[in-house]
């Protein structure tokens, strides 16, 4: 059984202007022990997807379809008492930036404690102190630093502290949303190693969001591609790098350098993703989509399974020939 | 300048645009049009017939304080007079007040903020460290020991202090403002031209940062209200003019505070109702002035 | 430590601003028309008295000789006589300090308090009826005219209910008597108390209120309280351990940068009430034309709310790790 099991989920926002779709029938699962990639550019709605797997929508969200299976359970229903014990100990989050996930007036350790306790809270204080100073080394954080304050801490120190606070209750799922985004490229590097080491370690799965390709490469074990709302692209990492079908998939490789290969040009993905109300059938991707023909037009995108593991969402026939 | 308005044109309409949308705010435009009619009323009762002015007028048949009645709609103080035209007057006052001493302290301010933020270094720290020793004396304290320095303080210099304890908070925003205008490219260009100080300052940067300072005065009208009724109460104003402190003075020392509720309710009542009008139309202008308050405060 | 370093600083601070005060007085004296001595006497005094006052104050020196001197009699304690009372300066205000800081206080910390409490919920339970409610009456009691507020209380509570005395701060007659325990007396004091704290309480919640409803709505959409919910902590500890301590803190600072707002509403409720602190000595020497004790009275009140300014900072501090390391 997958560890985690979003099936055809649609989420939608009321907003001034009326129902915005956030997420269109998105489906996607986690096996124990392995990571997830989501990726895709802003406002596609990868954020709303951790979201609504945390069961921490804005009030202004609903569910309007699709069930989230936790190791089989949908926490959409779930009451209040289940949500509570729900999160952290089964699914914890690592937000993106670090910095504002720490409350500025508490200690880093109490923080940590806190949550720790809220779970179990039979604890004794030298259990608890022991638990917590285990965290620290797991993300080689000095000890003598539980007692300070998030502000004392540089950047790269607040991320992992914020991912051991992650890992406080041994839960088998972390969403990590653009949880490196606001690090520079060494510390990224370093905190992406030793995630995979600790996900290695525990035998924990790692639903990864990010728009950054590269970052997302790096530390999944398979990659969902997503774009306004619609999962497009699905697969192994593997498979992706070395067959991209769907156009968008396409465009994102293609616009980041790659070090040590050919040098091709930088292709940026013209337009920006527009934010419409009403869809419908129709595939979203046509105003940019560099492979648009009159097909598209007429014949809505479906699924298509392309190898074992590998599909899109994208139009006809005739375009999974050509790329298999 | 309706035509303006109507046009969408600059940061008056505009600001007038997200102002239209607070209801607080309009309720708070609401009230204040009540008194400035009230205000410009004031000037009826007198003509209708002498017995009615605030002050001198004097009911030749009462010569205590009365309940209202038919002649005197919101009855007579303990001299006779009438105390709806007292009412009146004192919105005068209170309009005349507030606006000068806004208008007094908005000029000064904006002056000082603007020469603070150009000049920069002694001048600005200079000018600064004053606004912040200013800020922290209790402004009606001070005007009291003012008041026994120079025997009295007619209407016009209790204006012109209040005006002089209010501008440090236009100051502040001025100088934020003047320093993020004072490297922009179009300054630059006068200075490339050959522009002096004098002119950059008041041709160049000034029309910027006048909207503001006008938008700013919202705030400043009504603490020269309320100090001007705190002083006149405490039988420090003017004792020429009626003010709605005034009035509370007169009911309070003369001993009617429990036997005549038709005096003693409506002048605190004006005040109290004028200040939140104020304050109504300030948060609304917050609102305007600041993107990130927009539609929370209203819940 | 970084906290004496900082306490110190501000005392310095708070040092450089009455000198500055301090230093105004003396040439608003010179400047205001009449002799700078002619504010010092009267004309009950006899022409001996006259001359010692006007070489006490050195008018036969230079101007600089005259301020020096004036310096030297302020740390003495030396502020003149007041004509009023007929006594030294020092005597007649010694008392009024503690009397005035007992009323003050005590309704700001609690008016604070309050504010800070209900504000809490206002935001919580943003655009319910108890929102409204709370947010109306909060804009209503912060725009009242102080002093009428004050006459109102006076004649509902004190006059029509007689559930409170009209005025002072005790009855002489149990005050006098030896008989009566402290605890009574203290019981006479704070009933006498009760409608001037209320009114001053009643001005000052809403400001802060307000202050803290919107500051919690801001505090609740940062991050670290979507990290608490996702934490699975129940709500009240998100509020209360999470929000709040960030919340109250713009809220403490505007406490002390209203300080000398409140302290006129404070000088304006003891005339009102007949208190007998340093804001009514103020205003019935400011009538009495009793220059010596205005003054006294004026520097008195400044420095309470300098000290003041400076412990709200202290506090602040303490509260905000932030200044507090680094």
């Amino acid at each position: 059984m997958e560890l985690l099991k979003v099936q055809d989920l649609s989420i939608q926002y009321m907003t001034k202007e009326g129902a915005f779709l956030a997420l269109d029938k998105v489906s996607i699962s986690i096996q124990k022990g392995c990571s997830l990639g989501v990726v895709g550019e802003s406002g596609c709605g990868k954020t709303t997807l951790g979201m609504g797997i945390m069961g921490l929508l804005p009030e202004n969200a609903s569910v309007c379809h699709g069930e989230i299976l936790f190791e089989g359970r949908d926490i959409l229903k779930f009451n209040q008492k289940e949500m509570r014990r729900y999160r952290w100990k089964d699914v914890s989050m690592i937000f993106q930036s670090a910095m504002n996930s720490l409350n500025p007036v508490k200690r880093v350790g109490d923080q940590i404690k806190e949550v720790i306790l809220a779970h179990e809270p039979h604890m004794s204080k030298q259990e608890l102190q022991d638990r917590v100073e285990a965290l620290f080394r797991l993300v080689n954080l000095p000890v003598e630093r539980l007692r300070d304050y998030p502000h004392q801490y540089s950047g790269g120190m607040r991320q992992r502290a914020v991912i051991a606070m992650a890992l406080a209750l041994n839960p088998k799922l972390v969403i990590a949303d653009e949880a490196t985004t606001a690090l520079d490229v060494i510390i990224q590097d370093q905190i992406l190693k030793e995630t995979k080491i600790l996900q290695r370690d525990f035998g924990l799965s790692i639903l990864f969001i990010s728009h950054d390709i590269a970052v997302v490469f790096d530390v999944s074990d398979d990659i969902a591609v997503m774009y306004a709302g619609q999962v497009v692209e699905i697969g192994r990492k593997h498979q992706i790098l070395k067959n991209p079908a769907h156009p968008y998939t396409k465009a994102l490789l293609s616009s980041y350098p790659k070090l040590g290969l050919e040098k091709e040009r930088l292709r940026p993905i013209p337009g920006d993703p527009k934010k419409s109300l009403v869809y419908g059938n129709t595939c979203r991707f046509m105003d940019r989509c560099p492979e648009v023909d009159r097909q598209c037009k007429a014949n809505p995108p479906q699924w298509i399974e392309l190898e074992e593991g590998h599909k899109i969402f994208c139009k006809g026939t005739a375009h999974a020939i050509a790329n298999s | 300048m309706n035509n303006a308005i109507k046009e969408g044109k600059g940061p008056i309409s505009e600001a007038w645009k997200l102002f239209k949308e607070s209801n607080l705010g309009k309720t708070g435009l609401v009230i204040l049009l009540f008194f400035a009619l009230m205000a410009i009323l004031s000037f009826i009762p007198p003509l209708i017939d002498p017995m009615y002015h605030p002050l001198k007028g004097v009911d030749p048949s009462i010569s205590v304080s009365t309940p209202p009645s038919l002649r005197h709609w919101l009855g007579t103080d303990f001299m006779g007079r009438d105390i709806l035209s007292q009412l009146l007057a004192g919105a005068r006052v209170a309009f005349v007040v507030g606006i000068s001493s806004a208008l007094m302290s908005i000029i000064l301010g904006t002056l000082l903020g603007m020469i603070a933020g150009y000049w920069g270094r002694i001048v600005d720290t200079l000018i600064m460290r004053a606004a912040d020793i200013i800020m922290v004396l209790p402004t009606l304290l001070v005007i009291l020991v003012l008041a026994a320095l120079f025997k009295g303080l007619s209407i016009w210099s209790i204006v012109i202090i209040i005006a002089i304890f209010r501008w440090p908070g236009v100051s502040r925003v001025i100088r934020a403002q003047t320093l993020s205008l004072k490297n922009r490219p179009f300054v630059d260009a006068a200075r490339a031209v050959g522009a002096g100080h004098m002119r950059i300052l008041f041709r160049h940067i000034m029309p910027n940062v006048v909207p503001l300072a006008f938008l700013y005065m919202t705030f400043r009208v009504t603490s020269a209200i309320v100090i001007e009724a705190a002083l006149a109460f405490l039988g420090f104003g003017d004792p020429t003019t009626v003010s709605w402190g005034m009035m509370l003075q007169w009911v309070w020392k003369t001993g009617h505070m429990f036997k005549a509720p038709y005096w003693l309710l409506p002048p605190g009542i004006c005040i109290s109702l004028i200040t939140l009008s104020f304050y109504l139309i300030g948060r609304a202008m917050e609102q305007v002035l600041d993107p990130r308050l927009r539609r929370d405060w209203e819940g | 430590m970084r906290i004496w370093r900082f306490l110190l600083r501000r005392l310095f601070q708070v040092g450089i601003s009455f000198f500055i005060i301090l230093s105004l007085l003396f040439f608003l004296l010179r400047l205001s028309p009449g002799d700078p001595y002619s504010k010092y006497i009267d004309s009950d005094m006899t022409t001996q008295e006259v001359e010692i006052i006007k070489s006490q104050m050195g008018l036969d020196r230079p101007l600089w000789a005259q301020y020096l001197i004036y310096l030297k009699n302020f740390i003495k304690g030396d502020m003149g006589i007041s004509f009023y009372y007929g006594k030294p300066v020092g005597e007649v205000i010694r008392g009024k300090v503690f009397n005035t800081i007992l009323l003050f206080t005590t309704s700001v910390i609690f008016s604070a308090l309050v504010g800070i409490f209900l504000g809490k919920i206002a935001a919580w339970k943003r655009g319910s009826l108890l929102d409204s409610f709370l947010t109306f009456s909060s804009l209503v009691t912060h725009t009242l005219f102080l002093p009428w507020l004050g006459l109102l209380l006076i004649w509902l509570l004190g006059y029509k209910l007689e559930l409170f005395p009209l005025s002072s701060m005790y009855t002489p007659e149990i005050w006098l008597d030896p008989e009566i325990s402290f605890l009574r007396k203290l019981l006479d004091v704070l009933h006498h108390m009760f409608l001037p704290f209320l009114t001053l309480f009643l001005l000052h919640f809403g400001s802060y209120l307000l202050l803290m409803r919107n500051s919690m709505i801001g505090v609740l959409k940062e991050d670290y309280i979507l990290t608490a919910k996702a934490k699975g902590l129940e709500d009240k500890d998100i509020i209360n351990k999470h929000a709040v301590p960030n919340a109250s803190l713009p809220v403490i600072t505007s406490v002390g940068l209203s300080l000398a707002f409140s302290i006129n509403g404070g000088a304006l409720t003891e005339t009102v009430f007949s208190w007998p602190g340093l804001g009514r000595e103020l205003v019935v020497a400011v009538s009495q034309n009793d220059y010596p004790l205005a003054q006294a009275a004026f520097l008195l009140i400044a420095i309470v709310v300098l000290l003041a300014n400076l412990l709200v900072d202290l506090l602040y501090a303490y509260l905000d790790p932030r200044i507090r390391y680094e």
